[in-house]
């Protein structure tokens, strides 16, 4: 623990004191709860996945806690960008031990969605190639694109 | 890749580990395995409707009820059901009361296990590194980081939480607090306060 690491620990803790004197409003909703919308996509696709029975909380934990443990002796964790960082790496690693998506698939849709932002217009809503999105899937997959 | 600042003829292209939870969630969808609309709401759960508030409503009701309080000491799980404030992960919630001779705080130094229902999703310093290592170790100087010392007599309980069980700190109620509705006290309870890394002070207006 340096010096600098404490002052950070305590500036967000001093940071937090002032937005609760705020009053209850604020107590409610004290800070932005996702600093990125892609943590708030990658929080909710694990819930979501643990509420439909594909995959099991103390799994979860036991390989998120292993994540962090590897990524932590590389350098000291922040608990922000770094921490979804392993979040994700922790999802696509069990998603491939459980044979639901394969790590060359994942690689190959990741690129194609990067293809289909550089080939859309600035502005308009971003799909992917209609023969990429299962037709029963093709309608929500739109929609859940629309706020970006 | 050529890349034409000026006039963006294409989208901005998001962040590669966006990219990535993309890749996920369409693969997923395309197999039926998840349901985005399931996804969304979620998030709006987390972002919206979930917070601190829950945390505070109980606090201020143990603190205005002994029988409640009692209640929620011993087990506090099927009153919490009640109140609508049960885990989705079905963890085991445990309240713990502080004392003026016990200060009780809580960690998660695996990873970052939190009371979701009652708090929300944790602030970014409750999965750092410096706050999971150092609470065990020297959980005086990390209270006094912020800005919180104890009485030399108090003694400091650490609760390190896991995946099955979650603990929510009963703060102390404050001194000037006497004939304050459940809603005036529940607007006193910081997120902090009840995860023991704060104490709270009297109301301002009442404050001698």
């Amino acid at each position: 623990m340096t010096a600098a690491e404490t002052t950070s620990l305590a500036e967000q803790a001093v940071d937090q004191t002032q937005t609760d004197q705020s009053g209850a409003d604020l107590a409610a909703r004290p800070e932005p709860v996702f600093e990125q919308p892609w943590h708030a996509q990658l929080f909710a696709l694990t819930v979501h996945l643990n509420e439909s029975g594909a995959v099991s909380w103390s799994d979860w934990v036991a390989r998120f806690s292993a994540q962090l443990r590897h990524h932590g002796l590389a350098k000291e964790l922040n608990g922000g960008e770094d921490y979804f960082l392993a979040w994700l790496e922790t999802l696509e690693t069990l998603l491939a031990d459980q044979g639901r998506v394969a790590a060359q698939d994942a690689k190959d849709m990741t690129a194609h969605w990067a293809a289909a932002y550089l080939a859309t217009p600035h502005g308009a809503q971003v799909h992917l190639p209609a023969d990429l999105v299962a037709a029963s899937a093709a309608t929500s997959v739109g929609a859940s694109h629309e706020a970006e | 890749m050529p890349h034409d600042h000026l006039d963006h003829p294409h989208s901005l292209l998001p962040p590669v580990p966006a990219l990535r939870v993309k890749a996920l969630e369409t693969i997923l969808t395309n197999k039926g395995l998840i349901d985005p609309a399931a996804l969304d709401e979620i998030i709006d759960t987390y972002q919206n409707r979930v917070g601190p508030a829950n945390g505070a409503r109980v606090v201020a009701r143990a603190w205005s009820d002994p029988a409640f309080k009692a209640q929620l000491l011993a087990d506090a799980g099927p009153l919490l059901d009640d109140l609508g404030f049960s885990g989705r992960q079905g963890e085991h919630v445990v309240v713990v009361e502080n004392t003026p001779e016990l200060h009780n705080m809580v960690v998660c130094t695996l990873c970052s296990c939190y009371p979701w229902p009652l708090l929300g999703l944790p602030p970014a310093w409750y999965k750092s590194d410096a706050y999971r290592a150092r609470a065990v170790r020297e959980p005086r100087k990390v209270l006094a980081d912020f800005g919180v010392s104890l009485p030399q007599d108090t003694a400091v309980r650490v609760w390190d939480s896991t995946a099955e069980l979650r603990y929510l700190v009963l703060p102390m109620r404050p001194e000037g607090t006497e004939g304050l509705s459940e809603d005036q006290l529940a607007a006193l309870v910081s997120r902090d306060s009840m995860i023991g890394t704060a104490v709270l002070s009297p109301p301002a207006e009442v404050a001698p």
